[in-house]
């Protein structure tokens, strides 16, 4: 079953060598001109990677040693080969080119050992740029901009794309569907994608061409080489699927806009913000679906990919609420927010959707305050991140510092909250056993303190806690606290005491461990402030 | 007969727009602390909700203290509204006091499910929070803790929040530390001292626990009422405040080690 895919592969011949003189010019502007190489070890000894024009004018040729290269050209400079940068960079281009579709990602899959060409699956989406001419022309016009070399090729499947940017006869090319196995006829079998040995080997038993391999026996084949060959042809060919996994998971919902121009105003960035937006919502009103979580991408002029994210605690479909969240991440950002040389292109895309029916719009108050409430939040969390606003949450432990937890306020009100009351009810009940009052402020860590005891199991008489001296006056205790021996951490045994001094400050102190032979000796904490 | 109620309509009418004319202090919403005491030197019979109050404690070591006022106040503010209360912290505590408690909130008579806690970066957006929490009317109260020190919290900035209360009706209350006062539009500033518990009933006083928490309440400044203080107790369980007099506040069982009279928590400062 032959699908309806359309994938482009998208070549860089000279990706290295590219990067480099875009780096260099990053760094100082104008960059001389003058022979450059990369070199990078390899048998026996430092060898050239990849060469730009002047050099290989001067007879440096890739793979070749280094020293031999020198001697050919002596003004060469070399640099050396950064692949990990190599392909972090690639990455980068690729979820730029999310500008054309979500499905775009760096093939892992290079001519030579390294990356140096991205695949796109443009199935549906080759309409939006006006036909798949029009796309690749859009794409060597973006690349231009770029200053980077490119060929491309766009067929049914990844392996003849792939074989047709890099061995096809020009630059640009389009296979029609089913037009695979004429159009690969020809090229040498290195463009199945195969390692350079095995291509090597082909050659030399005569199957030089793709051609030579069609309705070959594949048991002789398979028992020399390996299932790679075989497994290679097909998926070029498409007898056999090969899926292309995107950098970002797919979307669901997705709009986009272009500008001929690059947008570099704030104002006129999030005035197109807004328009994407109200693009979406419609769909997303028409679905009765509403967004959860929302991706901004704004795509530089330059190649750079500026990534907003926004959350929202309850399904929304209003563009102005949406772009509003947006708008203040923009705000935020303020002088920080860098346009670049404009910014030419915006998708938003919906990453998460929960159903969201039409609602009767009450006057009641209690549903205008909660929509108070959320609009709110949302705008909260988006601003100062989402960990930043919470509730507490009361948890079932006996250690002061585990009996609550934060939990993102955005999730709303958790029925784990509401036992509050019931944790308090517990806790006035077990008041009559000893237990001690909270404090109303607790120190994130407890703090060490000096204390005086009048006897060594007895609360203290005089403590020093942040250099000030505090005489005991009252105090209530000891509660008892013994560590949870069920996480296995080596915690000690605390004794609470509930002091207030003499000017009437209340404070919530432990004596940690116990007296007992054989053991570190006890140590004072002071654990919380009281009203 | 028709007559006769015509002409009481109109005189009617004619008295309520020369109320308007008057200019009349108009009602002002308020909540009451509760404590008739406290209430009436207050300007409107309460604490105003549309406006920006300030609380600070008297001293660093007063922080607790002024805590627990605050979230009396909160909890007398909120008591007849459903909705929560929105309590905002730089991240980076100013005072190092640590963060509410929730177990202690609610032995202390708040609900801690009400509370939604922010922490913003900076002072800024502190008081950014603050004033869209205002606006978006979706709290009872509003609590900033910005250290009074901050350079951000100018007259403009207390000037802004407080239009933001008056719009939304909305109460705010700035917790600004212990420090000096600073120029604010407030219209009650509130100084808090720790003051000793009462006594714990039906314990001898040899047994020396702390009791009920009680703080030297001293309302510094109040638009268009006089400045006063008092000694104030907090009943957990009724959510109340209850005065207590000098003579009870330096009880026998305590003898007062600051003596001096200008300690005395009922003199009037007017």
């Amino acid at each position: 079953m032959r699908s309806e895919r359309r994938v482009v592969s998208l070549w860089l011949p000279f990706w290295p060598i590219e990067r480099l003189y875009r780096d260099l010019e990053r760094r100082h502007g104008k960059v001389a001109k003058r022979p450059r190489a990369i070199a990078r070890s390899g048998a026996g000894g430092v060898r050239i990677a990849a060469c730009d024009q002047l050099a290989k004018t001067a007879g440096v040729e890739q793979g070749q040693l280094v020293p031999d290269a020198m001697a050919l050209c002596p003004s060469l400079e070399l640099h050396p080969a950064d692949s990990d940068g190599d392909r972090e960079a690639l990455q980068h281009i690729a979820r730029w080119c999310g500008h054309y579709t979500p499905w775009a990602t760096m093939d892992p899959v290079g001519r030579d050992a390294e990356p140096d060409g991205i695949l796109l699956d443009i199935t549906g989406c080759a309409h939006l740029f006006g036909g798949e001419e029009a796309l690749l022309a859009n794409l060597h016009g973006r690349f231009n901009k770029l200053k980077l070399t490119v060929r491309a090729a766009i067929a049914s499947t990844p392996g003849a794309a792939w074989a047709m940017a890099r061995y096809g006869p020009h630059p640009f090319s389009i296979v029609q569907k089913d037009g695979e196995a004429s159009a690969l006829h020809d090229l040498p079998v290195a463009a199945l994608r195969l390692d350079s040995a095995i291509a090597d080997a082909l050659m030399r038993l005569g199957l030089k061409r793709t051609g030579d391999l069609y309705g070959k026996p594949r048991a002789p084949i398979a028992a020399r080489f390996g299932e790679v060959v075989a497994r290679r042809l097909d998926e070029a060919l498409g007898f056999e699927p090969e899926p292309i996994s995107p950098i970002s998971p797919p979307v669901l919902y997705r709009a986009q806009l272009s500008f001929a121009e690059g947008l570099t105003q704030l104002g006129h960035i999030e005035e197109a913000v807004l328009r994407v937006t109200g693009d979406l919502c419609e769909v997303l009103q028409r679905e009765q679906q509403g967004a959860r979580q929302l991706e901004l991408h704004l795509f530089r002029v330059d190649g750079e990919v500026v990534r907003l994210r926004a959350g929202t605690g309850r399904p929304s479909h209003e563009a102005e609420h949406l772009a509003r969240l947006f708008r203040e991440k923009l705000a935020q950002a303020g002088d920080d927010f860098d346009a670049g040389f404009g910014i030419d292109g915006i998708t938003l895309a919906c990453l998460a959707v929960e159903p969201l029916l039409p609602a009767q719009n009450s006057f009641g108050g209690s549903e205008v305050c909660r929509q108070n409430l959320e609009g709110f939040l949302d705008r909260l969390s988006n601003r100062l991140g989402p960990d930043r606003v919470v509730r507490l949450e009361p948890r079932a432990s006996h250690i002061p510092e585990r009996a609550f937890t934060d939990v993102v306020a955005l999730r709303g009100l958790t029925p784990s909250m509401r036992g509050w009351t019931m944790h308090r009810d517990q806790h006035r009940a077990s008041m009559l056993g000893g237990s001690l009052p909270r404090p109303v402020r607790l120190l994130p860590m407890p703090e060490a303190v000096d204390v005086i005891a009048e006897v060594p199991e007895g609360p203290p008489r005089i403590f020093r806690w942040r250099r000030i001296l505090h005489r005991v006056a009252r105090s209530e205790g000891p509660e008892r606290i013994t560590p949870e021996w069920w996480r296995g951490n080596r915690q000690r045994t605390r004794d609470y005491y509930r002091v207030e001094d003499e000017d009437g400050r209340r404070f919530w102190l432990f004596r940690e461990g116990l007296y007992c032979r054989g053991s570190e000796a006890p140590s004072w904490f002071l654990h919380g402030v009281y009203e | 007969m028709l007559q006769a109620e015509k002409n009481r309509v109109i005189a009617e009418l004619k008295a309520r727009i020369a109320n308007h004319e008057s200019g009349a202090e108009t009602e002002r919403p308020s909540f009451l602390l509760g404590l008739s005491e406290v209430d009436q030197v207050l300007p409107d019979g309460g604490l105003r909700l549309a406006a920006l109050h300030e609380v600070a404690a008297a001293a660093y070591r007063d922080m607790g203290a002024a805590t627990g006022f605050l979230i009396s106040l909160i909890i007398r503010a909120s008591r007849d509204v459903s909705l929560p209360v929105l309590w905002c912290e730089t991240a980076k505590p100013p005072f190092d006091m640590g963060r509410l408690y929730g177990p202690g909130l609610s032995a202390f008579g708040m609900e801690p499910e009400r509370l939604i806690h922010a922490f913003p970066a900076s002072d800024a957006d502190c008081l950014w929070t603050i004033e869209e929490a205002l606006r978006s009317r979706a709290f009872s109260i509003v609590v900033g803790e910005i250290d009074g020190r901050s350079p951000v919290l100018s007259l403009a900035a207390t000037r802004r929040l407080q239009l933001a209360a008056e719009t939304s009706g909305v109460p705010a209350v700035l917790f600004t530390g212990h420090a000096k006062e600073g120029a604010s539009v407030a219209i009650t500033r509130w100084r808090i001292a720790s003051a000793r518990s009462s006594p714990v009933p039906y314990v001898t006083p040899e047994e020396k626990l702390p009791g009920a928490p009680r703080w030297k309440v001293e309302l510094s400044r109040a638009r268009g009422g006089k400045p006063a203080s008092w000694l104030l107790e907090w009943n957990a369980m009724k959510g109340a405040f209850t005065a207590v007099s000098q003579a009870e506040g330096n009880d026998g069982a305590r003898p007062a080690l600051t003596a001096s009279p200008s300690a005395s928590p009922l003199r009037q400062i007017a």
